[in-house]
């Protein structure tokens, strides 16, 4: 296997881009009564690799970008957390992704949906409780908006980006 | 266009979704899902969350056990000197604390809101 230099620039601009809105979602809160919503922007740039590049750059980006985003900011837990809700996310938008009646804002909602999925239920097996799932649907409301908003920056930044495959 | 953002297929997923927070409220409101649980920690570490309308004997460890019968919590054995945990007999709310043995048993009634901010994306 050979390694070429464009595509550790290009693959490496994106773990760069996830790991900076890994950082940037936590200075943002958002005022809502309900925690743990959060935007998701690091979503956009995954979705972004799925539709642009296929499915091993960005499962692999991914599954960088967790490891790396919870060992500088969050620890262990976090780790727990991003990684179930991570790997149900994926199960559900890559194949999703792959049908053509399902736009990028389908793909994006459906994926933000079970990445809640896939917290709370780290979440039951952090707590040992079932309790957890009583936010389920707030956070399904929350799935609806902020898959929509990006699967939109995905959606308009593939747009943009250049054809040519890595 | 080749990744077109929006195709008829999403909104049947959002409809789904929708859907599926209507039920996921109604569940909630009805209150088959949320009651009041038992939430036993030793040391200030997590034994374990208990629902409060099901009847169950928890043995912590060989110094204490907890029973849990007909919506109330009772410490059921304790090798503390004190013994003011056994003292305090059956509570539907608040709590029973064994200092000696630093068991703490709560009941609440709400879900534990630290485990969702500690959901990270």
């Amino acid at each position: 296997m050979t390694i070429h230099t464009k595509k550790v620039a290009y693959y490496g601009v994106f773990l760069g881009l996830c790991i900076l809105m890994g950082w940037l979602e936590r200075l943002i809160v958002l005022p809502l009564p309900v925690p743990g919503i959060k935007l998701g922007l690091a979503n956009a740039a995954i979705l972004i690799l799925l539709y642009h590049d296929g499915i091993k750059p960005a499962v692999t980006i991914n599954f960088l970008r967790i490891v790396l985003v919870n060992l500088m900011f969050a620890g262990i837990s976090g780790f727990v957390y991003s990684f179930f809700g991570a790997f149900l996310a994926m199960a559900v938008e890559i194949p999703l992704s792959r049908f053509k009646r399902i736009g990028v804002a389908g793909v994006s909602i459906a994926a933000a949906a079970a990445h809640i999925v896939g917290q709370l239920f780290a979440a039951q097996l952090m707590t040992a409780s079932k309790a957890v799932w009583a936010y389920l649907p707030w956070l399904l409301i929350a799935a609806v908006l902020t898959g929509l908003f990006t699967g939109a920056i995905a959606a308009a930044t593939l747009r943009y980006l250049p054809k040519a495959k890595m | 266009m080749k990744n077109p953002f929006f195709q008829k297929l999403d909104i049947l997923i959002i409809v789904l979704l929708l859907a599926a927070t209507v039920v996921g409220f109604y569940l909630i409101s009805s209150g088959t899902s949320m009651s009041a649980s038992v939430k036993i920690s030793k040391n200030g570490e997590l034994i374990g969350f208990y629902p409060l309308n099901q009847d169950d004997y928890i043995i912590i460890d060989s110094h204490n056990s907890v029973r849990i019968e007909g919506g109330k919590v009772w410490m059921a054995h304790a090798d503390c000197p004190d013994g003011y945990c056994l003292k305090m007999g059956e509570i539907d709310s608040g709590s029973i604390i064994c200092l000696p043995n630093r068991v703490v048993v709560e009941i609440i009634s709400d879900v534990a809101p630290d485990a969702i901010a500690g959901m990270l994306r």
